[in-house]
C-alpha cells in the first residue's frame, strides 16, 4: 500500500468503454493539463486490465496531481495499475452505479469502492441524490454524493462526440474540489483550446448550477459487501492455463458481466408465442428455457445488446428500458418470468408502465 | 528393409533419415512438413514411410512455418502424437507458434536441422537458430549421430509427454554433417519401443467434446506469473525424468549413454577440456586422441542437453581443470564477455565452482564452415599454452576469421 502523501489528490473516472472512451480520456488528460497550466504537476493513466473495453464494460481512468511538488513525487504513481484510494470518483453514466465489473474480471466493486473517507462521488445524471442512493452499496465511512446534471454522453461508438460534457466536468470539479483545481485554472485550460468561449461558458453553468450535494452517512445505501475474487496459486491451476470449462446450460457464477448494460430487456409473457429466436440469437445465452417454453433471462449475464429485441417477430413483446428504471442490481437481478408466474395482473401494470420508457430498436415493428 | 520382427536391424541412413524411422516406431499420429534444407530429408523419409506402408500418420503438408508449428499444437491439444521441424529462418518464421506450444504445455517433438540465420542466405550449421528458443520454455538438446537421434527422439517423447514435464523438445542436428550424411545405424523393433513409451495421455487436458475445458485463455496479470512458475517446476522436473528414461532405455535396448547431459570424452585427468555441442565432437576427439598419443592431458566434454542446462555436471567436470575452451558453433552478440551463447552459460554455471577454470571461447565453423582435427588442435594448442602460462592473453578467439 503506498503512503498518503500530503499534497497529492487522486481522481478517477468510471466510464463505459467503447461508449465513452475517448470522453474519459480526454477529461483525464483535460484535469492534467488545468493542473499543470496552474503549476503543479500531474499525470493521467488508464486501468489497463480494462483496455479491450468491450460491450460498453465499467472501466476507469485515474488523473494524479501533486499540487506545488516536482515530478519526482508522481514517480510513485506512475508504474501502477491502479491506485490505493482515490479523493474523488467520477461517474460518466449514471448507470455504472449498479457496479463497476471490468473485462479483467475483479468480481462486481462498488462504484465508491477506492475513495477514501469523506471522498466525493461525482455522479453524471439527471436524478436527485436521494433517487440515486438507492442504487449505491452502503459503506463505513461517509463520502459526499454530487450529481452533475446532464444526460449519460454515448457518443464514442464510432467517433468521440463533443458534446460539453468534459467541460461540465471540469466546471463541477472546479465546484466540489477548489483545492485541486480552481474555476480559474479550469478557464485557463478551456481557453487555450479551440472554441474556448463556447466551452468556458459551458463549464461556468455547471459550476454555478451545482447544487445536487448530499452528504451519505456510513450504513446508508443498498446493503452489499465486496469480496474480491479468489485468485489461485501456481499449484492449483491446470497447467498452460487450461481452465474446465461448463457442461452444457451452466454458468459461470463468477463471471457475470450484466452490469455492463445500459438497457435491460423486459419481456410481456402473455404476448410471448415461443418462438425461441431471442434463445437463438442471444450472443451471451442469457435466456433460460422455463419448463413451459418460455425464454426467461438471466439479467446478470446480459450486456443490453438489444439483439433478443430487435429479432423478436411480436411487437412489443421484448421492450429494452434504461437501467436505472430498476432498483436491483450488485448482481441479483429480479426474475422476470417469476414476477410474471406470481401474478400476471400485477406483471402486466409493471410491464405497461414501462412500454412509454423502452427503448425502441426496431421503429419496423411498431 | 525388412522391419519385421524383434530384432534389430541395421540400415545405413542419414541422421534425418534416423529421425524418421524413430517416428515411425514411437506411432506418430500428425506430422505437418514444409520443405526446407537440412531439415527436409526427414519429412522426405516419413512420406516414404507413410506410402509404403511401415507408417499410419496424418501427413500435412502446410502452407508454411507457422502453420506448421500451429498445426501440431492443435493436434497434440487433442491428443495426438506430433511431430514437426524447421532450420534456421524457417523455424524462426513459427516463432509465435513455437512459444506458444511450450507456455500451452503441449509436448510436441521438433527436430531443428541446425541452419545459420538469414542474410546472408547460407545453407550451413550454426546453432543460432535453435538457441533463440533458449529462454521459452522448450527443452533443447543435441545429437552427433544418427543412432543418437534415433534414440533421443525416442527419448525426447518420452520425456516430453511425463505428467511432470508436458514440455515441447526440440531436438538439434547439424545441417549437412549428420543431417546428409549416411551412417550405419541399428533400428529397433517396436515391441522394444512400446515398453518403452506409454501411449500418449493428455489427461483431463485432452480437448474434447466430453472434456470441456478451455485451452489459451486471455489472462492478464493476475494469472501470468504462476503460470511461469509453473513451467519453471517442470523444466526443473526434466532433470530427473531425463535421468529416468536414459536409465530405462538402456535397460530395453542395451544402449547405455552413460551420463544423460553430458558427454565426457577422456576429461578425469585434463588439465585443458574443450566443451561443444553436435557433430564438432568427432574431430575435436580425434585431436584429443592425436594429443593424448603425445601425453599433452586434454579431454572433451560434449553438451547433450541444453535445456535444461547440466549445471552439476559443468561444475563437476570443469572444477578444477585449468583450463576450459568452449567452441560455439553460435554467437550472442553483445553478450557480457562478447562471446558465444554456450561460453556465456557455462561462465554462469561456473560462477558457483570451488576452483574455477581459466575460459577461453573458440567462435568457430560459423555458417557450415569445417572444424577439421587439424583446426581442434590448433585450438587445443592455444589452450595448452594458456594453461601453461597460467593466463589467458585473448578470451574469445574467432577461428579462422580472414582479416
Amino acid at each position: 500500500m503506498s503512503v498518503q502523501v500530503p499534497g497529492i489528490y487522486t481522481i478517477e473516472i468510471i466510464y463505459r468503454g467503447i461508449h465513452q472512451r475517448h470522453l474519459a480520456r480526454n477529461l483525464a488528460r483535460g484535469i492534467a493539463y488545468a493542473a499543470r497550466m496552474a503549476g503543479n504537476v500531474a499525470l493521467s493513466y488508464q486501468r489497463y486490465g480494462d483496455d479491450p473495453e468491450r460491450d460498453g464494460s465499467p472501466a476507469k481512468y485515474f488523473v494524479v496531481i501533486a499540487k506545488g511538488a516536482s515530478e519526482e513525487v508522481l514517480d510513485a504513481e506512475a508504474a501502477r495499475v491502479e491506485p490505493d484510494y482515490v479523493d474523488a470518483s467520477i461517474v460518466l453514466d449514471d448507470s455504472i452505479l449498479k457496479g463497476v465489473e471490468s473485462w479483467a474480471w475483479q468480481g462486481i466493486q462498488p462504484v465508491h469502492l477506492k475513495l477514501r473517507p469523506s471522498g466525493l462521488l461525482i455522479v453524471i445524471s439527471k436524478r436527485n441524490p436521494d433517487e440515486l442512493i438507492k442504487f449505491i452499496p452502503s459503506r463505513d465511512s461517509p463520502y459526499t454524493l454530487v450529481v452533475a446534471y446532464g444526460e449519460r454522453s454515448i457518443g464514442d461508438f464510432w467517433t468521440f462526440q463533443d458534446d460539453g460534457t468534459v467541460e461540465r466536468v471540469l466546471g463541477a470539479i472546479a465546484r466540489v474540489l477548489p483545492n485541486v483545481l480552481s474555476l480559474d485554472d479550469v478557464k485557463k485550460y478551456l481557453g487555450s483550446l479551440d472554441k474556448p468561449s463556447e466551452r468556458i461558458n459551458r463549464a461556468l453553468e455547471a459550476y454555478q448550477s451545482l447544487v445536487k450535494l448530499r452528504e451519505v452517512k456510513p450504513g446508508e445505501g443498498l446493503p452489499y459487501k465486496y469480496e474480491p475474487p479468489h485468485l489461485p496459486g501456481w499449484k492449483d491451476m491446470m497447467i498452460g492455463a487450461a481452465i474446465p470449462g461448463l457442461k452444457p446450460n451452466q454458468r459461470n457464477p463468477y463471471f457475470t458481466g450484466g452490469t455492463a448494460k445500459h438497457y435491460r430487456p423486459v419481456i410481456n409473457f402473455d404476448k410471448c408465442i415461443k418462438c425461441s429466436l431471442c434463445w437463438e440469437y442471444c450472443p451471451d445465452s442469457v435466456f433460460d428455457v422455463t419448463p413451459d417454453g418460455y425464454f426467461n433471462p438471466a439479467l446478470a449475464y446480459c450486456k443490453g445488446c438489444g439483439i433478443c429485441a430487435e429479432v423478436c417477430p411480436v411487437p412489443d413483446t421484448i421492450i429494452m428500458v434504461d437501467e436505472m428504471e430498476f432498483e436491483d442490481g450488485y448482481g441479483k437481478f429480479i426474475d422476470e418470468y417469476k414476477a410474471w408466474k406470481e401474478s400476471k395482473e400485477a406483471y402486466r401494470k409493471w410491464f405497461e408502465s414501462l412500454l412509454p420508457k423502452a427503448q425502441i430498436i426496431s421503429v419496423r415493428k411498431r | 528393409m525388412v522391419l519385421k520382427g524383434d530384432e534389430d536391424v541395421e540400415v545405413v541412413g542419414t541422421g534425418t533419415d534416423a529421425v524418421a524411422y524413430a517416428l515411425m516406431l514411437a506411432d506418430v499420429d500428425v506430422t505437418s512438413a514444409y520443405p526446407i534444407r537440412p531439415y527436409g530429408g526427414v519429412m522426405q523419409t516419413v512420406a516414404r514411410l507413410i506410402a509404403d506402408g511401415y507408417m499410419k500418420a496424418e501427413y500435412i503438408v502446410a502452407a508454411h512455418e507457422h502453420d506448421q508449428f500451429e498445426i501440431v499444437k492443435h493436434a497434440s491439444a487433442v491428443g495426438a502424437r506430433t511431430f514437426v521441424g524447421s532450420s534456421g529462418v524457417g523455424w524462426l518464421l513459427a516463432i509465435e507458434a513455437i512459444v506458444a506450444t511450450s507456455t500451452d504445455r503441449y509436448p510436441v517433438v521438433a527436430l531443428i536441422g541446425n541452419r545459420a540465420l538469414d542474410d546472408p542466405g547460407a545453407y550451413g550449421v550454426e546453432h543460432n537458430d535453435a538457441l533463440m528458443v533458449r529462454d521459452v520454455g522448450w527443452l533443447l538438446t543435441w545429437v552427433d549421430a544418427a543412432q543418437e537421434a534415433l534414440d533421443t527422439t525416442l527419448i525426447a517423447y518420452r520425456v516430453a509427454e511425463d505428467p511432470r514435464i508436458m514440455l515441447p523438445v526440440g531436438i538439434s542436428m547439424d545441417g549437412a554433417f549428420l543431417t546428409h550424411s549416411e551412417h550405419a545405424f541399428k533400428i529397433p523393433p517396436k515391441s522394444k519401443v512400446q515398453k518403452f513409451l506409454p501411449p500418449y495421455d493428455l489427461g483431463n487436458r485432452k480437448l474434447h467434446p466430453s472434456n470441456v475445458i478451455s485451452v489459451a485463455p486471455q489472462v492478464n496479470e493476475d494469472w501470468v506469473t504462476e503460470l511461469r512458475k509453473q513451467m519453471d517446476e517442470a523444466m526443473k522436473n526434466a532433470r530427473k525424468v531425463i535421468e529416468e528414461a536414459y536409465r530405462d532405455f538402456a535397460k530395453i535396448f542395451g544402449r547405455d549413454y552413460g551420463n544423460p547431459f553430458v558427454e565426457p570424452y577422456m576429461v578425469e585427468d585434463a588439465d585443458v577440456v574443450m566443451i561443444g555441442m553436435g557433430t564438432v565432437s568427432k574431430p575435436i576427439k580425434e585431436a584429443v586422441r592425436r594429443l593424448r598419443a603425445r601425453g599433452e592431458k586434454v579431454g572433451f566434454l560434449r553438451i547433450r542437453w541444453f535445456r535444461p542446462f547440466p549445471t552439476e555436471d559443468i561444475i563437476r567436470y570443469l572444477s578444477g581443470v585449468k583450463v576450459a575452451a568452449v567452441v560455439d558453433r553460435d554467437y550472442s552478440f553483445g553478450s557480457p564477455f562478447d562471446g558465444g551463447a554456450v561460453f556465456t552459460e557455462i561462465r554462469s554455471a561456473l560462477y558457483e565452482a570451488e576452483h574455477r577454470p581459466l575460459m577461453m571461447n573458440f567462435i568457430g565453423g560459423l555458417g557450415g564452415r569445417e572444424i577439421t582435427y587439424n583446426d581442434a588442435i590448433n585450438m587445443f594448442n592455444m589452450a595448452l599454452d594458456a594453461a601453461r602460462k597460467g593466463k589467458v592473453e585473448q578470451r574469445v578467439i574467432w577461428y579462422g576469421v580472414r582479416e
